[in-house]
């Protein structure tokens, strides 16, 4: 139970953080998860699953109004799924890699579709704002930010829940199928992060930045050969 | 008689900043979150309730630009609104304050959404990913601290510029040093993003060499070319997470 308050208590973080406070990139799926696994004991675990969505929808720019997959809460809730199936019966890390990668494909959609309802609902703060100030009671400004602040919660504590529940039940059907041990959880990490890098390279792909692609490469093969 | 801005208000005001998109909405986005920075500092200039009204009335209209770069259209208004002995003057058609916002707004935005959206939080990101490779707890602190430093003293900075320069602050405070810190970030971010490729090839839990080399060869080409559209769209996403399922299934089975 606890775990799952936890879960829940994380993907408010993780929703208030993404677009309504801070916004210091806590809601990342390597920093969330990260802290969502230390907190139950796995930290490890925590992390693998963190990297593994990391980069998948790094390149999608919350710039505008456009919608943006909300990967946060759904992070924390496709891999707090994970640690807590983990945490009971020892689940193979392959099959659970590969339910959090589903999990949070198909829910990151609906993270960002429930937030352009947030914002349409805030809309009503308009005509508050007008009435305090006309009634020299400007102080309830910071009042109806904070409910904003409460909103963006209540969005990640349902997209956490809802995508661990999934995660629970997508797991169970995929542990009837003769997958144990059959995915290297490392080659699932390193085909993963090839494709976030590849999606990546895109923003860096013109001609003046390419060098710089290169002298990496030198640099990180140089930095390993140290090491 | 107008008073002077406190440095505690212009204190408030920057805290006040983390919270700009709290209210957002599509009707006037970040304007709840301007006048809740701007709050502190204007009940020090209107110290009477009827001026201060009228004040956050002026300010109340549409707002919306890069959120970690609000605090330099907020310096400024604060510095105008403390200058100004009238406040109505229109240009054009419409008041100074809403032709003001528009037009900071809109420049911060690009310029803030190229730096922080296009060129840090992909370094950041890549630096995580980097610093997990190496070991796996230090990732997500990587992440935090290449991106939070330079977002806290930008916001920082923004304040104390845009206070100093008044309406001149994206010509005289920022100038082309924007221009130059984007091309910065994006360089780091590349040298980042070349670092990890060997980091992921070489990694001790990697399945063999040569197996490794192409997985993440072909990979990283997928990514490239399937994910390459500003629209990542989930149908491509899901189809490349199966097949990818299905090669590394049949890998594991051939080894």
């Amino acid at each position: 139970m606890s775990s799952w308050v936890l879960l829940a208590a994380l993907g408010a973080v993780a929703a208030i953080d993404s677009a309504a406070f801070f916004q210091g990139m806590l809601h990342q799926p390597l920093v969330i998860c990260t802290i969502l696994g230390s907190a139950l004991g796995l930290p490890m675990e925590g992390a693998y699953f963190g990297a593994l969505l990391q980069l998948l929808w790094l390149k999608r720019l919350p710039v505008g109004v456009s919608i943006y997959p909300d990967i946060g809460p759904v992070a924390v809730g496709a891999a707090g799924g994970a640690l807590i199936a983990f945490e009971s019966n020892l689940m193979d890390m392959g099959i659970a890699g590969i339910a959090v990668l589903l999990t949070t494909i198909i829910f990151v959609r609906l993270g960002g579709r429930l937030m352009v309802l947030q914002r349409e609902a805030q809309g009503g703060f308009i005509p508050r704002v007008e009435k305090a100030i006309e009634a020299g009671r400007p102080g309830r400004i910071r009042l109806m930010l904070l409910e904003g602040i409460a909103m963006s919660a209540t969005r990640g504590v349902i997209m956490s829940v809802a995508a661990a529940g999934f995660l629970l039940l997508l797991l169970t059907g995929l542990s009837a199928l003769p997958l144990e041990n059959v995915i290297q959880p490392y080659a699932l990490l390193a085909g993963v992060l090839g494709l976030g890098v590849g999606s990546v390279l895109e923003l860096f792909d013109r001609r003046e930045l390419l060098p710089w692609v290169a002298v990496g490469v030198v640099v990180g093969v140089i930095t390993m050969v140290v090491i | 008689m107008a008073g002077k801005v406190r440095q505690s208000s212009l204190f408030a005001g920057f805290l006040s900043s983390f919270a700009v998109q709290a209210g957002y909405n599509y009707e006037r986005y970040q304007n709840l979150g301007l006048l809740a920075i701007l709050l502190p500092a204007l009940k020090d200039i209107n110290p009477d309730p009827d001026d201060l009204k009228k004040a956050l009335t002026r300010h109340s209209g549409y707002f919306n630009t890069n959120p970690y770069l609000a605090t330099f259209t907020a310096g400024a208004l604060i510095r105008a609104e403390e200058d100004s002995t009238d406040h109505d003057i229109h240009e054009g058609d419409e008041p100074w304050t809403d032709r003001f916002k528009r037009a900071s707004g809109s420049v911060l935005g690009n310029l803030g959404d190229r730096f922080f959206w296009g060129g840090l939080r992909p370094l950041a990101g890549l630096t995580g990913i980097l610093a997990y490779l190496l070991s796996p707890l230090y990732g997500a602190l990587a992440i935090i601290v290449v991106f939070n430093i330079p977002q806290i003293v930008i916001r920082a900075e923004g304040m104390r510029l845009g206070y100093e320069a008044g309406r001149g602050v994206v010509t005289s405070a920022i100038g082309d040093r924007g221009s130059k810190a984007i091309i910065w970030v994006k360089r780091l971010g590349a040298l980042a993003l070349g670092m990890v490729i060997p980091f992921l090839i070489a990694h001790p839990a990697m399945p063999g060499g040569f197996t490794g080399v192409v997985l993440v060869a072909g990979t990283v080409g997928a990514g490239w070319f399937f994910l390459r559209r500003r629209e990542l769209r989930t149908l491509t996403l899901f189809a490349l997470a199966v097949v990818l399922i299905l090669i590394l299934a049949f890998t594991a089975r051939m080894t």
